[in-house]
């Protein structure tokens, strides 16, 4: 469908008047321009316009589609593309940088706040070179990280946790080599792009512990996993491991779940030799969620279009109570350009073979959140 | 990242903010040896006094002198009906104080009528406070509160004060640090009142910019974003005549929606007035000024570079933004005036209107202080 004759239909649909075609048209072009055409999942020959005029079509009263029409403009966050490489760029300076300086300057004993005489000196290359930075998913651009600072050399840098012995072999002898230490890594940099209940990552379901951070963990300190994985052959047994898990975003709901698992786990397996701490780039507050829930309007719409056929296990090992908030109820007005995570309200992200549809079709990976 | 941007003078930088400013006043202020100058604006923003009491309380023995700018808003202006409470963080100001010096430092905004008009005086007043460096030459330290000043007022004065230091304690600069109490709710209930029909590049931050358009140069400008400036944006725009755009939007932010609310906000102006294009736009976090300068040097050097066939480039920022990310297009400009021209557009305002100063008032103590550490201890290498 062309651009313009979708406009014609939006505004049919809508039953705008000529003020509100002149107000809404160009300001819906510049999003669309700017942001949401580059949505990844739109199918072959449908951009924004045209999945706005299908999403708003559902609805049966006009009265609806206003209050739909209202939600995406004044609650939707898409982070589109160059927001996200943003993200990635800054990740150095804004969080890992500091980690390192703190180290440093604790372990030679120099106020934090001597930082040019802590970045030159050899214990803040040591520490550096000592730590290792692994994606956890796709999603982390690791590779774009690495490039954001030239210091982080190409041997520290892992796209996942599950590596072969051979990389292991090069990364050890790499760190040899470098004559900045005989030692192996003692900090780990877990990234990944985005969570929004935890889930993913460190969970307890039925009494076990399980997610990817878990794993990892897993990976260095128990002995049964230890002896199936070659990763935690990287590491210094002697010394305390530091974790550092960056999310470029993350909701402050995960952040604080994740943190509170991670403590029970820690409890319950005393003679794990780490420690770990949780960042997060762009924070998604819980005021989001609290401001999409005040909508009561908005609350009975979702409510009416939703289907239930997109309940399926992976759906419910979340709070599945008022299942059309999405999943575990995050009750998120999120699009990520590349896919809409199922946090996200349903009415945003309903594939296309649903009875209703989501204005920015998600493709379902079982194994998000 | 090339060897240009590898030799940035604030990267790394230090920011200190929230709960570890107290801590800092703390560790910092209470060695014997240190001599405090604290200056600080004379205004009616509820902010005014709070980087001051939170170091008074935790470093009380600190030894500090205070400036106290009192600037004179000129008749006419819509901020001369909330003086009183101007004074009342005054006297406030003598009490947390007393016992201790306080030197007026008065300045005014406006020159008197010439010909009818009156001229914007007060970025050249606020340098001509600072005319000898033996005024500052005995301090270790010295901080800038711009929590009460107008951009106008402190840019200029940031300058001259950085200008000095370079210049006459290139050894042993002092501590120089500027402090600002962040508040975006209390921001955006200062509405700004009247923009002024002149507007012009500020005392410090021209450049050779003011002959930009008998140059063939082109002009590349950066408006840094914020609410309710459309007005500024578009007269700003007829002053420069640039010829690229880069508007830069603050990311990652509190509300992750303000950036798109931004670009709702003004579209019309951007996207089909002055034509420009997606790719042109930029983030810079909305809470860290020295990654603001980090981005917006790289993109300007980036310019400077690709437009080197045409004789490089020259540069301006304008920011409709927080203070916060002001003081990121201050260092920006500041490091590169010398080596490409980069020039600070401001466009002020004649007077605040403020929507409810009880209310004002209350969101007082949600602010959270920052504090940008410029010169002396971190920068040197033993």
């Amino acid at each position: 469908m062309r651009s313009a004759l979708a406009e014609r239909l939006l505004v049919k649909i809508m039953q705008w008047n000529s003020d509100e075609i002149s107000k809404q048209r160009p300001m819906l072009q510049a999003l669309a321009n700017l942001k949401y055409d580059e949505y990844q999942q739109f199918s072959p020959g449908i951009r924004f316009m045209e999945s706005l005029v299908k999403w708003l079509g559902q609805f049966e009263s006009l009265e609806e589609r206003h209050i739909a029409y209202a939600f995406v403009m004044n609650q939707l966050i898409f982070i589109s593309s160059n927001q996200i490489q943003h993200l990635v760029n800054i990740t150095f300076a804004e969080k890992i940088n500091p980690i390192i300086i703190e180290k440093t300057a604790q372990h030679s004993k120099f106020s934090p706040y001597k930082i040019k005489k802590i970045v030159i000196s050899s214990t803040y290359k040591f520490f550096l070179r000592r730590s290792l930075f692994i994606g956890l998913s796709d999603g982390s651009k690791i590779d774009q990280l690495r490039r954001s600072y030239n210091r982080i050399s190409n041997e520290q840098v892992l796209a996942t946790y599950q590596v072969s012995q051979d990389k292991v072999k090069d990364m050890l002898d790499e760190l040899k080599q470098s004559k900045i230490s005989n030692k192996k890594f003692n900090t780990v940099f877990l990234i990944d792009d985005f969570t929004a209940s935890g889930t993913t990552y460190f969970r307890k379901k039925d009494g076990i512990w399980g997610g990817k951070i878990c794993k990892f963990i897993n990976s260095i300190f128990d002995p049964k996993a230890r002896s199936e994985s070659a990763i935690s052959q990287l590491i210094q047994e002697d010394e305390v491991l530091d974790i550092h898990v960056i999310f470029y975003i993350a909701t402050e709901e995960a952040l604080e779940k994740l943190n509170n698992n991670i403590n029970e786990y820690k409890i319950a397996n005393p003679t794990y030799r780490f420690q770990l701490k949780i960042h997060s780039i762009q924070l998604l507050g819980n005021d989001i969620k609290t401001k999409v829930l005040a909508e009561e309007s908005f609350l009975q719409l979702i409510k009416k279009y939703f289907d239930a056929d997109i309940i399926d296990k992976h759906y419910e090992m979340g709070k599945c109570n008022e299942p059309y908030l999405g999943f575990n109820e995050c009750s998120l007005p999120l699009v990520l350009n590349h896919n809409t995570p199922n946090n996200s309200l349903p009415i945003l992200w309903l594939p296309e073979d649903k009875k209703y549809i989501g204005l920015f079709p998600r493709v379902t990976r079982h194994k998000d959140e | 990242m090339d060897k240009n941007m590898n030799e940035m003078r604030w990267n790394p930088s230090v920011l200190i903010q929230g709960e570890q400013v107290p801590l800092f006043w703390k560790s910092h202020f209470e060695k014997d040896n240190r001599k405090l100058l604290f200056i600080l604006g004379k205004g009616f923003d509820v902010r005014m006094n709070m980087a001051l009491k939170s170091l008074l309380e935790n470093s009380p023995n600190v030894n500090v002198e205070c400036w106290i700018i009192e600037f004179e808003e000129g008749e006419g202006s819509s901020s001369n009906k909330y003086l009183k409470y101007a004074y009342e963080n005054l006297d406030e100001l003598r009490t947390l104080l007393s016992g201790r010096s306080v030197t007026s430092k008065p300045i005014a905004l406006w020159s008197n009528k010439t010909k009818g008009k009156k001229q914007r005086i007060g970025d050249r007043q606020a340098t001509n406070l600072l005319t000898e460096y033996k005024q500052i030459s005995e301090f270790t330290d010295i901080i800038i509160d711009i929590s009460a000043l107008p951009r106008g007022v402190y840019f200029s004065l940031i300058g001259r004060f950085l200008t000095f230091i370079d210049l006459y304690a290139k050894e042993a600069p002092p501590n120089f640090f500027i402090v600002v109490s962040e508040n975006a709710n209390i921001d955006s209930n200062i509405k700004e009142r009247g923009i002024d029909e002149d507007v012009g590049y500020l005392r410090g931050f021209g450049g050779t910019l003011e002959l930009a358009s008998e140059t063939e140069e082109p002009v590349v400008w950066f408006p840094i974003l914020g609410e309710d400036k459309l007005e500024h944006l578009e007269k700003a725009h007829n002053q420069i005549r640039p010829h690229e755009i880069c508007p830069v939007l603050p990311f990652p932010s509190k509300d992750p929606r303000r950036s798109d609310q931004l670009i709702k906000d003004y579209h019309q102006l951007l996207f089909d007035r002055l034509g420009i294009e997606p790719q042109n736009l930029m983030y810079v976090p909305e809470r860290n000024p020295f990654e603001a300068y980090t981005r917006l040097s790289k993109a300007i050097h980036n310019y400077f570079t690709s437009l080197n066939s045409l004789g490089g480039c020259k540069a301006v920022i304008s920011t409709f933004s927080s203070k916060l990310l002001s003081i990121g297009t201050l260092l920006t400009a500041y490091e590169l005036i010398g080596k490409i021209g980069v020039g600070v557009l401001n466009v002020d305002s004649q007077g605040y209107e403020i929507d409810d100063f009880e209310e004002m008032k209350k969101m007082k103590f949600e602010s959270e202080l920052f504090l940008i550490w410029l010169t002396g201890e971190p920068y040197t290498e033993n």
